[in-house]
């Protein structure tokens, strides 16, 4: 049995707070300490906890908080929950993300981006962790083309037994051309990685390369929580301190 | 309790209005959700299935602002209908039904959406009739798709020609709207809201066609995009909101 909630209380309390709050340091320089830092959070309903830790770490309060979520319903328990930051949603981010009228567009950039997809009840079918990376770039790109400079960066996903197709994920951020960037090779990873070790490399490798095609500098951070006793399943999450290079 | 104390000391009449207010709503919620606790946990299934149509139709400017609408309306029906509420559960079913009409035509009609979202309908006042859809709906009998369903459909199962199916369901929620003797919330011996049995199956059996109907419009007038969808998401619409039959026919057009 996966329990989503709790494992993601563990990465909260262990992995999401302490990270930023030795980067928002960078984001704060000491002048600005108090400065409360804007947060995108890709959150569910029943474990909203990232928004009341980072809330009471005072790096940021609710009024600074914009949360995405999949569901109508969902939606308006949050919004209950979280009142006053603002909650959006009711589809898929990664669907919606690369929409040219994508409906939080006018509140990039952002401080602090969280997109951890497991609070969406991911779908667990082949392709889904390849549209996740594409709405990562989707994201990184909206936040160079509104000036967003500083940054970090959470990505959290889930990962299974289904391969990782990398062929799919060059064709996508290729798709998606920078005046100057070659574009992701082809040739550095095999088609299919079957490999959890193998495909979390891949995924920072292709953050890295993601990052640097914007012209941002990254220094990522990791942590994986095992979600079955054989391991088949794990709760994946990246941080990462994303900076104009 | 605790909700009692944030409020301030209220004067007479709100007194009045506050604590029996609190007192039906209490009974009549807790009442409808032990009785029909199965029923209405089907019903908001029914509603979810707008979050895959809210997903799948994210390139439809229309589709953004009248979907959540859409929801709300069928998500405010239940919650009228568990308070003894039935007149307004049952108009809002008619709101939502609308609303998806709406969503249908504005979804090809980009400009006219745009001035029905500005409240200027000005080419409004050149129509014959007060809905662009004419006459006995006949803009949605016109459409390509509601055609060939409708030819796949046997007597009384059209949806709209010869005041098939949907117009018969929005000409029963209008009599709510328009305070229908039969549709009034009130009797002389039953004044406070309050659950009832009769009432609520009536609304349950309205809001299963309602939606029933949505989801085919929704399915017929947005093919390529069900077609899209996973395949579990397309199963998820057809067995939660369409009976057996009318599935078949959507079947045979997506080519399932």
């Amino acid at each position: 049995m996966i329990d989503i909630p709790q494992s993601k209380d563990k990465i909260v309390d262990q992995f999401w707070v302490p990270t930023t709050k030795k980067w928002s340091n960078v984001l704060r320089p000491k002048v600005k300490r108090n400065k409360k830092l804007k947060l995108l959070t890709l959150t569910s309903d029943a474990s909203f906890g990232e928004v009341t830790k980072f809330e009471e770490g005072e790096i940021t309060r609710r009024e600074c908080v914009v949360a995405w979520t999949y569901s109508h319903i969902k939606k308006l328990r949050l919004e209950t929950e979280i009142s006053p930051a603002k909650v959006i949603g009711t589809a898929r981010y990664e669907t919606c993300a690369s929409n040219p009228t994508f409906v939080i567009k006018e509140h990039f950039p952002f401080d602090m981006i969280n997109l951890d997809f497991t609070s969406q009840d991911p779908i667990l079918e082949i392709g889904r962790v390849e549209e996740e990376i594409k709405s990562l770039e989707d994201t990184i790109k909206l936040q160079s083309d509104t000036g967003g400079d500083t940054f970090i960066l959470m990505y959290t996903t889930l990962l299974n037994s289904n391969d990782l197709d990398y062929n799919s994920i060059v064709k996508k951020s290729n798709n998606i051309p920078v005046l100057g960037w070659s574009g992701l090779s082809s040739n550095e990873f095999p088609t299919e990685i079957v490999e959890q070790v193998e495909k979390m490399r891949c995924i920072e490798a292709i953050l890295s390369k993601i990052c640097s095609k914007y012209k941002y500098a990254s220094e990522i951070e990791k942590q994986v929580i095992p979600l079955s006793e054989d391991k088949r399943y794990m709760m994946y999450s990246l941080v990462a301190l994303v900076q104009r290079g | 309790m605790v909700e009692r104390n944030k409020l301030p000391s209220l004067p007479t009449n709100l007194t009045i209005m506050h604590e029996s207010q609190e007192k039906w709503r209490k009974k009549a919620w807790e009442k409808t959700l032990t009785k029909h606790k199965d029923e209405l946990e089907e019903m908001i299934e029914k509603i979810r299935l707008f979050d895959i149509w809210s997903n799948s139709l994210q390139n439809i400017e229309a589709a953004k602002k009248l979907i959540p609408e859409i929801f709300m309306d069928g998500y405010i029906s239940i919650h009228f209908s568990c308070y003894g509420l039935y007149k307004y559960a049952n108009s809002c079913l008619r709101s939502q039904l609308e609303t998806t009409l709406r969503l249908i035509y504005f979804s090809t009609h980009p400009i006219e959406f745009d001035w029905w979202g500005s409240g200027n309908e000005w080419y409004r006042n050149g129509l014959r009739k007060r809905d662009v859809w004419g006459d006995g709906y006949q803009y949605f009998q016109e459409l390509t798709r509601v055609k060939e369903f409708e030819r796949k459909c046997g007597q009384g199962e059209n949806l709209f020609r010869d005041g098939g199916r949907v117009s018969r369901i929005y000409g029963k929620l209008s009599a709510y709207v328009h305070s229908g003797i039969f549709s009034f919330q009130t009797k002389s011996d039953e004044f406070s809201p309050q659950y009832k049995i009769a009432q609520f199956k009536l609304w349950l059996s309205n809001f299963n066609e309602v939606q029933e109907y949505i989801h085919i419009l929704l399915t017929l007038s947005f093919l390529d995009e069900f077609k899209n969808m996973r395949m579990r998401e397309k199963e998820t619409i057809l067995q939660a909101a369409i009976r057996t039959d009318y599935q078949a026919k959507l079947k045979e057009m997506f080519g399932a």
